[in-house]
């Protein structure tokens, strides 16, 4: 279970954050969808100290009108470890929080001490379609994200029409994730060359059947970062670590160590 | 009373099956369905219709921007007007686009328009407008910066329009270290502007601000554009310190005016529905992409109470929402009184040509206004 549930103040901000466990602090970043605690933090709770800021724009995090591009929620999240006290921390990033992660350990390799990209967004693979999230009816996005569409967790976390309360944080979030992920070909680009740059000790984990981000993007990381193992999740899609908690946390904490 | 004549220029010929083939007119249709030579005919007749419009004796022509879609083939609205400015010697021409936020370069605008003003010898009417929801997919323009590139490039082109030049612009979307548009606009200060707006909070300030004429969006019931232009009459007087004339209110209306009611909702109706079902053909998720509209517009109340055309499904509907006006010229004459008064306008933004609707109808129509429903609202609202 989630320990604590805290308002952190970042440069005057208020951000959401969550944390539990003990060990070596783990910050996991989250993607565009889903910033609760899940299943999964329980499971790398057990040996890490989890922590789970939610990025500015989404959930009751403020702060969206400084978020531009990704450079900006990198130099947001350097603020943050700092206001948590981390000088270096294990990072584990999904799908946008992937991408995050990839450009923290890029730009500031000291701060990482091993990476975990799980569908992470931020590169290009010429000739291989990315779904289009934003263009996706419920139904779609729930296609695009989950092996079984059809699945409690599917309909769950991504419900054909959103509780009225809930509707004006999903709304934001929504325009959070666009002012990110709405078609950032430059940044992907720039990313994509840069790979061989990263020095963290990397674990790429992808779910086979992602339709949103395809394994190939996972094997471009995987082959673009040196020395970076590909773990991939069978009957997985998108989200493996919501979709195979179990299994996604024994990958990551063998790679993360005792 | 401003009477405009206003074209979307549609492609007509959506073939009979397209709804079961395509979940979209816009975007992702493809363009293999375009015929270029029927096009070029297209062209020739909606211009003809425009420039018959001067004749009849409307005060104003208008074209429209949109992009990558059957709905309407003007993604360049100034090439039209440009066309119109040797076409036409009297009429104002209304461009409306642009659809600024679109464009990394807005100075090009500044600049198309104060072209078009020399040309037409200051008969433009500059729009602006923030582009739909699909068009942030068609121009790859991140819709969360879309409300705020239209200000930045707004105030750019005034500037540009009213500045002597050269001066440095410095914005965060846009900088321009060397702003002097040659040539000047022919209208001084500059060409007036209008704004369409689909009733958004931001928008109503924004033209309340700045005393811009507002144009509703004309394809929800009449009823809702009428509490947009409440909205605006009522943040004008709060915060503005105002009150709004007729003139700076604008209602968009389809009509069409026919020998008997019975006979113009016949003739009528088949194209209404062709642009209903077909030319706004357009899934939910392309027309509100996260940030084009505001968050705090998505939760008014009222946001849920708009039927937007497409979603109607029959002609009471259409008539009762009043979508359209249609009937004999007793009938039209008595539904504008009522609405202009209803509305308090004094713009009338006349859609004469909808849908598939051929060119002689059309023109019949525009005659049949013109000469039984016009003379009866220019007596009753001078301008």
């Amino acid at each position: 279970m989630v320990e604590q549930e805290v308002a952190l103040k970042v440069r005057g901000k208020s951000i959401e954050l969550r944390q539990g466990g003990e060990g070596l602090p783990l910050l996991y970043l989250h993607g565009a969808g889903t910033y609760i605690w899940m299943p999964v933090h329980d499971r790398l709770a057990r040996r890490r100290r989890v922590f789970l800021p939610v990025h500015p724009g989404f959930g009751a995090s403020e702060g969206l009108d400084e978020i531009e591009d990704i450079e900006d929620l990198v130099f947001h999240t350097v603020d943050v470890m700092d206001e948590l006290g981390l000088e270096q921390a294990d990072v584990v990033g999904l799908s946008l929080g992937g991408w995050l992660a990839a450009e923290l350990a890029l730009r500031h390799p000291h701060r990482v001490r091993r990476l975990v990209l799980a569908n992470a967004a931020g590169t290009r693979v010429a000739g291989v379609p990315r779904g289009n999230i934003f263009m996706a009816t419920p139904a779609k996005s729930r296609a695009l994200l989950f092996h079984d569409p059809t699945s409690k967790l599917a309909m769950t976390l991504v419900p054909d029409a959103p509780p009225p309360d809930r509707m004006e944080t999903i709304l934001r979030g929504r325009e959070a994730a666009a002012r990110l992920l709405w078609h950032p070909h430059v940044a992907q680009r720039k990313l994509t060359s840069r790979l061989g740059r990263i020095t963290a000790p990397t674990l790429v984990v992808w779910g086979a059947d992602d339709k949103l981000l395809p394994l190939a993007y996972g094997e471009a990381y995987a082959n673009g970062i040196p020395g970076a193992r590909l773990a991939v999740i069978e009957k997985s899609a998108h989200l493996p670590p919501f979709e195979h908690p179990e299994r996604f946390a024994d990958v990551v904490l063998s790679f993360l160590g005792a | 009373m401003q009477l405009v004549c206003f074209h979307l220029m549609p492609w007509p010929d959506l073939p009979a099956d397209f709804e079961q083939k395509h979940d979209s007119a816009w975007l992702t249709l493809p363009n293999t369905l375009f015929d270029p030579r029927r096009g070029q005919a297209l062209y020739t007749d909606y211009l003809d219709q425009l420039v018959a419009a001067e004749r009849l004796g409307f005060d104003v022509i208008g074209v429209n921007e949109h992009h990558q879609n059957a709905y309407g083939l003007m993604p360049s609205p100034n090439i039209m007007a440009a066309a119109l400015t040797k076409m036409t010697s009297r009429v104002k021409i209304l461009v409306l686009g642009s659809a600024l936020p679109l464009y990394d370069h807005p100075l090009r605008v500044a600049e198309e328009v104060a072209m078009l003003d020399v040309m037409s010898g200051g008969r433009m009417i500059a729009g602006m407008v923030v582009g739909l929801g699909v068009e942030a997919y068609s121009y790859e323009i991140n819709p969360t910066f879309m409300r705020e590139r239209y200000r930045e490039a707004h105030d750019l082109i005034v500037r540009a329009w009213t500045e002597p030049g050269p001066f440095h612009f410095e914005g965060k979307h846009y900088d321009f270290r060397f702003v002097n548009v040659w040539p000047r606009t022919y209208q001084q200060p500059h060409p007036p502007i209008w704004i369409p707006g689909s009733g958004s909070i931001e928008t109503i300030r924004f033209v309340a601000e700045r005393r811009y004429p507002f144009i509703a969006l004309p394809y929800s019931q009449f009823d809702v554009m009428c509490e947009h232009f409440d909205l605006l009459r009522e943040y004008a007087a709060t915060h503005c310190g105002y009150d709004v004339p007729p003139s700076q209110i604008g209602w968009p209306a389809m009509i069409y005016v026919g020998e008997t009611d019975t006979s113009a909702r016949e003739e009528f109706e088949p194209h209404f529905w062709y642009l209903a079902k077909k030319g706004l053909r357009l899934p939910r998720e392309y027309m509100f992409p996260p940030g084009h509209t505001s968050v705090e517009s998505q939760l008014r109340p009222g946001h849920a109470k708009r039927k937007f055309i497409s979603l109607i499904s029959s002609w009471k509907e259409a008539e009762d929402g009043g979508y359209a006006i249609v009937g004999s010229a007793e009938t039209v004459r008595q539904k504008l009184r009522e609405g202009i008064k209803r509305a308090g306008c004094g713009i009338i933004q006349g859609i004469f040509q909808v849908g598939s609707m051929p060119h002689e109808m059309t023109l019949r129509n525009m005659e049949r206004f013109a000469r039984h429903v016009m003379p009866a609202l220019r007596e009753e609202f001078p301008r």
